[in-house]
Order: structure tokens, then sequence, then C-alpha cells
């Protein structure tokens, strides 16, 4: 079986999500927005020339929408990212104190880390999400050891 | 006295579907079906229960099913809000994770009362680590023939699809919601006209919370006039309440409305405020809600009871909060966090909310500088709320302004 250059993949897996929302292009729009920064780790230029022409959508309406969301990037991250959260409940447990030691410590980290609000583990606070799975009750030694498993 | 926390909902956890079946799962969805139960009944039972929105509004949601079109030619659609970002919020996460199959048995029995064919699980992105949970889900709720075409031999037939957010609280005010999944900028829409005539894609749409949602098999199978008795009137049923901050034991609870305070909440299911901490009030409903001071939390946990105080249970996400040892100025930190979310997360579709969050960060950080007495900042947030008030399109701005005004009234001591 011939293998699939990254291209035709990407090309492949927007035509399985145009269909699993029944040939809905405006509906398919945020689901292969989301499918391109998950699998690429941002949207490049080339691909919202691509998006636009498979779902016929306008190039700037693309653009409008994805600079709108927070998990939707034109710039390429080199690293994995951990998401903190800097919401109330996180704060109340020391968040506050985690983003300090990440800020300080940026240079020497193997993944990158943003700032977030509330992500629902509020339960588990500080909490954070790393490649979007959650990481619970965040301290100096978690980070530590996360750093060095990337 | 300890209260107990498997009233309706948590009784029907399950994440397995076998187990799910075992407990009478699935049961009011066959006796609709076999009994040949019309969807204007089921949307009576609901109505005669009081069910009312879980996710913040509080609408009641037997009304909101009434107002779509009974037309069948016309196309509907139903949505699930699975996009809880309330600061705070935690229940719904939980729904999705326990008891998944619960709440796809609300959604196909909500879908048959408005005629909806296919229905959308809005889950938003920082939940997308339930996504093949609940994919799964699905597929397992259609191999057992509880979803697909012609559902138990009846004429009724259901998909259930996912749709993910991509990061963006305002996505949970339900036009909001619509527009993101017609693939825009998520900005609320100007009411009327309401989804339930004018929704997605202009289609009849009814757009309900993940918990109200699973109430649903629960009032088919008690019966609307049983589930009102739960509770107290106007505020029918069980609540999942999501305890955080300073508690001993965080978590979701499942309390009857009217029947636990919050003193209780907070003593009872959260075992009190941790050591070293000073307690000094309640979040009640999520960040949008106004705080309660230490000497009012002996107040019933319901909507009217909280509205009196001029707050609500919002999305029912119950923050504690307080200081550590001598911290006093932490209640600063903790009132700038909430703003701070709000001027990050106004969407900027109208000016006033839009500016309204800015200036109302910069009055705190002058508060902080002590260039301005609490009771000026106070003055300061009451007049642009006034320019705010019933001049944009949801209540995000003015929630802030309520919000901070009441903070630095209510904690005036404490923080000057
Ligand atoms: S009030 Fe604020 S958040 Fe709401 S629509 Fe207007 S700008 Fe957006
Ligand atoms: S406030 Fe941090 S997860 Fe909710």
């Amino acid at each position: 079986m011939k293998s699939l250059s990254s291209s035709d993949n990407i090309r492949s897996k927007i035509l399985e999500i145009i269909e699993y929302y029944n040939g809905n292009t405006a509906l398919s729009l945020i689901p292969v927005l989301n499918m391109i920064q998950d699998t690429e780790g941002y949207i490049k230029k080339e691909r919202i020339k691509e998006i636009a022409e498979i779902l016929k959508i306008n190039e700037n309406r693309i653009y409008e929408t994805l600079t709108f969301y927070h998990f939707l990037t034109l710039d390429k991250s080199e690293k994995r990212i951990l998401y903190v959260c800097r919401g109330i409940s996180c704060l109340l447990e020391g968040a506050d104190e985690i983003i300090e030691y990440l800020k300080d410590n940026r240079d020497r980290l193997n993944f990158d880390f943003r700032e977030c609000e509330c992500i629902g583990l509020c339960d588990f606070a500080p909490a954070g999400l790393f490649d979007f799975n959650p990481v619970k009750n965040l301290d100096v030694k978690k980070i530590k050891e996360l750093n060095e498993k990337v | 006295m300890k209260k107990s926390e498997f009233l309706l909902i948590k009784k029907k956890y399950s994440d397995n579907i076998d187990d799910y079946i075992e407990k009478g799962g699935f049961s009011s969805l066959r006796k609709i079906l076999s009994d040949h139960i019309s969807p204007e009944e089921i949307i009576e039972e609901v109505k005669k229960s009081g069910l009312r929105g879980r996710g913040g509004a509080g609408f009641y949601t037997g009304l909101k099913w009434s107002f779509v079109p009974r037309d069948r030619s016309i196309k509907k659609f139903l949505i699930c809000n699975a996009d809880e970002g309330e600061p705070g919020t935690f229940k719904d996460r939980d729904i999705l994770l326990y008891a998944p199959y619960l709440l796809i048995e609300g959604m196909i029995i909500a879908s048959y009362a408005i005629g909806a064919e296919v229905s959308y699980i809005y889950l938003r992105k920082e939940y997308k680590w339930l996504l093949n949970r609940l994919e799964k889900a699905i597929g397992e709720v259609q191999e057992k023939g509880f979803l697909g075409e012609k559902i138990l031999k009846s004429d009724f037939s259901h998909r259930i699809k996912i749709f993910m957010g991509a990061g963006a609280y305002i996505c949970g005010e339900e036009t909001a919601l619509l527009e993101s999944m017609e693939g825009k900028k998520g900005f609320p829409r100007l009411k009327p006209p309401y989804p339930a005539t004018f929704g997605l894609f202009g289609y009849p749409t009814v757009v309900n919370n993940v918990e109200t949602l699973a109430n649903i098999p629960i009032i088919v199978e008690m019966g609307g006039e049983n589930y009102a008795k739960i509770g107290i009137p106007k505020s029918t049923g069980t609540r999942l309440i999501a305890l955080s901050g300073i508690v001993k034991k965080k978590g979701v609870y499942e309390v009857e409305h009217g029947k636990v305070t919050l003193k209780e909440i907070i003593n009872d299911f959260g075992n009190g405020v941790k050591e070293g901490y000073h307690l000094l009030g309640v979040i009640p409903g999520g960040v949008s809600a106004p705080p309660l001071t230490y000497d009012e939390l002996d107040i019933s946990y319901d909507f009217e009871s909280l509205a009196e105080k001029g707050t609500m249970t919002g999305s029912g996400a119950v923050i504690v909060f307080g200081y550590k040892e001598d911290k006093k100025g932490e209640l600063l930190k903790i009132l700038e966090s909430i703003v701070h979310f709000f001027k990050d997360e106004s969407c900027g579709k109208c000016t006033p909310c839009r500016e309204g969050t800015w200036a109302i960060y910069g009055i705190l950080e002058k508060i902080k500088n002590k260039e301005i007495l609490v009771r000026d900042g106070v003055e300061m947030i009451s007049s642009l709320n006034s320019k705010i008030k019933g001049l944009c399109a949801c209540p995000l701005g003015e929630s802030c302004a309520l919000v901070s005004e009441a903070f630095l009234k209510k904690f005036e001591d404490i923080l000057k």
C-alpha cells in the first residue's frame, strides 16, 4: 500500500471531517482547524489556502474565526505545551507561585508553558493540561518530573 | 447533619453500559417508544417537573422546549452544551465521565420531544481528554439499538455527533455557541429571535446544559409531578455543586434544592476550611455570581434564596475563599483574577463591555497602588456599570461590574 504524504494525509482527514458532519462545510470549519492544530502544532498559511479551497470558505473568514479562539494559533510552537490554570480556585491553591516558577525557569524547560483560564479541574488545583491531558495538583516536583520525561 | 450526596443523578452514575441498563437505564426511552407517548406529553411532564436549566440562567426547560415550532416538516436541532467554562465549574465533567449514558439517554428523549433527528454535544476543548470516552459511549448506545435508524423498531431515528470548541469562554452562551458551530467567531447574537425559533443555521434549536439533560430520564421515570416534590417550589430537584477553594474535601456533590445551606456544604461536604486559612466568604455560582460574606452563609442553596441576596446558583460552582495566615492582601488578588478573566474573555462585540472590563481592571490596579480608596473604586465601577447594563448582547460585562462592586463593598474593611 502506498503511504500517504503528510499533505495527502491532512487532506483525507479534512474530507473525513466533512463527511462526519454530513457535508456541511461551515460546521466542519472549527473541527478542521482543531485537527490541523493538533496534528501540526499550528495553522500555517498554506493550510488556510487549502482549507479555503476544500471547504469553499473565504480565506479572510477563516482568519477571522481562527484568531478568535485561544487554542488555535498561527505561530508554530517548537515544543509541547503545558497550559497552567490561573483561575480563581487554582489561585487559591498557589497557582501564582507555580506560574512564577515556570517563568523563572523558562529557559530550562523542555516544554512551552502558557497560562489559561479555568480548565474544569478545580478540585485538583493547581491544575494544568499537558497536550490537553490533565495534570493534577501541580507543584515544583511534578514540573521537574514532567520536564525530565519530555 | 451529613446530607446524602446520592440523590437522583449520582444514583445513576455508571460508566459501563450494561451496568447502566441494569440500573434501569434506557427504560425511560423504552417506555416512551413502546407506549407511544407523544412528544407533547413529554414536554408537559418536563413542564410539570419545574426543571430549570443548570447551566447558569435557570430558565424553565419545558417552556424552552415548547417554543420550538411543532411543524414536522421543519428540521430541528438539539445541542448539549458541554462548554462549562465558568471558573470554578467542573460538575458537568463528572457527568461526562461517570454518567455518559444518562446524558445520552436524556439527549435522545429531548430530541424526540422537540423533533430533532440530529443532536450535537458541544464539548469544550479543555475536555478533549473526554472525547474518546464520549465517542465510545455513543457507539455502544448505537450498538444496543437505542440510537440510529428506527430506534427500538419505532419510527424515530436519531444521531448524536460531537463538536469540539477551540477555547473561548463566551461560547458557553448559547447563541455564541451556535455562531461557533457555524464556523464563526463566538459573538453572542442579539435576541430575539431566540434559538428555539432561529438557531443553528437558522433552524429551530434547543441548547441545554449537560446536567439539565441528565435530569430528563429521571423525570420521565418518576413523572413530572413526583419530581417537583423534590426540592422546593421554583427550585425543584437536585443540584450538582462543584465545591472548590479553601475547603478540605473538594469535589462534586449532589444536594437537594432548598434543603442544604452553604455553611453545611462547606462543613458537611467539604469537611470544613483547611488549617491555617481564614474563611471570608463564598462565591455561590461561579465567578459571575456576586460573593456572600462569612455572615451570609446560613442561606439555603436554591435559585430563589440566592436571588434574594443579589446573587445566584449560576453554574453550581461553590468557591470557598479566604486568606492564608495573615495575608489579607490575597483578597485583592482573588478579585483581580476574576476581573482578569472577564477582561480576557469579553468577546469584544459590544464597546461598553470591551472597554468597561479593562477599565475595571485599571480601577483595581489603582486600589492596589493606593492611588484611590476602595470606596472611590466602588463609585467608579457603579457609574461604569450604568453605561454597560442593558446595552450589551450578553451579561458578561455587567457581571464583571456587579461582581467587582459587590466584592469591594462587602470586603471594604479588609481591603483598605
Ligand atoms: S457583553 Fe461583552 S462578552 Fe457579551 S457580547 Fe458584548 S462584548 Fe461580548
Ligand atoms: S480554576 Fe483552575 S481548573 Fe478551575
